[in-house]
């Protein structure tokens, strides 16, 4: 490097000697803290507790799909934003499939540190996985839909059921020999309980399983009586249920709203009866939220101040707080949620508090319209 | 080496040269626990933790001054105890007119001794830039303390 006017740096120089003896003499002043290692030791389990949240938030297995998938926090813009985030490991169909992209530093604010943050945005054909984005495996995709069935009425007035439809491929085991089979007209099913809130169906007309999802509370009865009305829509490419057993039925699918996309309806009721979120996702992505389409603030909602912005927070537990999530409502009608499981077998909402959810969604940066990457299949 | 055998022999050093790059003895105490924090956590994958440990305190002693920068605060504002002798504090001051590169490379090379090829190192910059670096610093230090 030329400099034009070089100032020597020798021991002849009153700056360098002043520098040499006076910087040691003002350092030799800092103090250390008699329990300075004490508090590393705090500090070492915050940065621990707050990577198991990452994880336990991130690196969700989900069970449904045998696929190993994430639901990270995204932020939704009112009304009608569309959103990402979730790498269900069978994807649409070729053709239709997003290019998958690597977000730049610039998009994960701070640079890609699973200690500090979870993405914002997880690409397509991607997953977050043991701290690191990592392809997923690409297969054909699995057919399956992902249907809401709740009682007609306002919402919040009585349970749902959730209808997934798996294949053999994914739900390889095959139908219990214990289990006696339903026959009900044309149809013979057979109803397992999984767990608590999950039974599975096996239905004699072609190689598909079904999940289901119910509130605790219902009897196998009730459950057999739904189940019964079940039929298979080849034409429309969906389940239709008939009749309306003791009030349980009834679809909330709001079909061609999103235009190019296929919208079919999650309804999760919370328990309490209190608040009601209905989540719309796109056909054969399931979990993939595009917009929050109702939401009832109750008490549990409190007032937060999230990066700057006052807002409100809730954070909700389903499944008998297995499956949990945060979500930020902001006056304009945005909002922001992070989830935890979408339901393991052993469950994981019920092992992370209700501060660690919201210290990782509080250490998630914004997300904007700009980082979907998609194409709308 | 072990974890505690890092802290007992890298601590106090560690608080000293935050100290001389944040000027507040707190706050310097506060990065160089984040950085051992960091340290312990990636334990089994670091090759020489003594030198991860330096580059961790001087990178997060200049994120902090970046981020009081950006906060539209003065970058350098230091805080001396009411201990700390009046050379030192004009000393202090001094170093508050340098970017937190130009403090880093004068902290290295005069308080710890290193060569302009080990600065560039731990920097990770060029050789070329740390001589840059230093003779700005000197000549910016030169206005200060010898108007």
């Amino acid at each position: 490097v030329n400099h034009p006017n070089p100032t020597p740096i020798g021991e002849h120089d009153e700056l360098h000697r002043r520098l040499t003896t006076d910087l040691r003499t003002t350092a030799g002043q800092a103090i250390s803290s008699p329990d300075a290692r004490r508090r590393i030791d705090r500090r070492v389990e915050a940065h621990r507790r707050r990577s198991t949240v990452v994880r336990a938030v991130a690196a969700v297995a989900v069970t449904t799909f045998g696929a190993t998938g994430v639901l990270v926090a995204r932020r939704h813009e009112a009304p009608t934003a569309v959103q990402t985030g979730v790498t269900p490991a069978s994807v649409p169909a070729p053709g239709t499939r997003p290019r998958p992209t690597v977000p730049s530093d610039a998009e994960v604010s701070g640079g890609f540190d699973p200690d500090r943050f979870l993405p914002s945005y997880i690409p397509l054909g991607y997953r977050f996985t043991d701290g690191s984005l990592e392809k997923t495996p690409v297969r054909e995709p699995a057919p399956r839909l992902t249907q809401v069935f709740r009682p007609p009425g306002p919402l919040g007035t009585g349970p749902v059921i959730s209808l997934f439809l798996g294949d053999p491929a994914v739900y390889p085991d095959p139908p219990p020999d214990d289990v006696p089979a339903l026959t009900t007209g044309p149809w013979s099913v057979k109803v397992k309980r999984i767990r608590d809130s999950e039974w599975r169906a096996w239905f004699d007309d072609g190689p598909r399983v079904v999940r289901l999802w119910a509130p605790i509370d219902l009897s196998e009865e009730d459950i057999r009586a739904f189940v019964g009305t079940v039929r298979w829509d080849a034409a429309a490419g969906r389940y239709t249920a008939v009749g309306n057993p003791r009030g349980l039925v009834e679809t909330a699918l709001d079909r061609g709203r999103f235009g190019p996309f296929v919208v079919v309806a999650h309804v999760y009721l919370r328990r309490s009866g209190s608040a009601d979120i209905v989540i719309v996702t796109r056909k054969g992505w399931p979990g993939d939220v595009l917009e929050l389409r109702a939401r009832i603030p109750d008490e549990r909602h409190r007032p937060v101040d999230i990066n700057g912005r006052p807002g409100l927070l809730s954070v909700s537990r389903f499944d008998g707080g297995a499956d949990a999530f945060v979500t930020f409502l902001w006056p304009d009608g945005s909002y922001a949620e992070v989830r935890s499981a979408f339901a393991t077998p052993e469950g994981m909402g019920d092992r992370v508090s209700d501060d660690e959810l919201l210290a990782v969604a509080r250490s998630l940066p914004s997300v904007d319209e700009s980082s979907w990457s998609g194409t709308p299949g | 080496l072990t974890f505690d055998a890092l802290y007992a022999e890298r601590y106090d050093d560690m608080v000293r040269v935050a100290f001389l790059m944040v000027g507040d003895n707190a706050v310097a105490e506060e990065l160089v626990q984040d950085a051992f924090a960091r340290v312990h956590q990636r334990w089994a994958r670091i090759d020489n933790p003594r030198a991860y440990l330096h580059v961790a305190v001087l990178n997060t002693a200049r994120n902090e001054l970046r981020r009081r920068s950006l906060r539209r605060r003065r970058p350098f504002d230091p805080r001396p105890d009411a201990q700390t002798d009046q050379a030192s504090v004009e000393l202090l001051d001094a170093l508050g007119v340098l970017s937190a590169r130009q403090r880093a490379v004068v902290v290295l090379r005069f308080y710890e001794g290193r060569s302009e090829a080990e600065i560039a190192d731990l920097l990770g910059v060029r050789p070329g830039t740390v001589k840059s670096l230093l003779h700005r610093a000197l000549n910016r230090l030169r206005e200060v303390i010898e108007p």
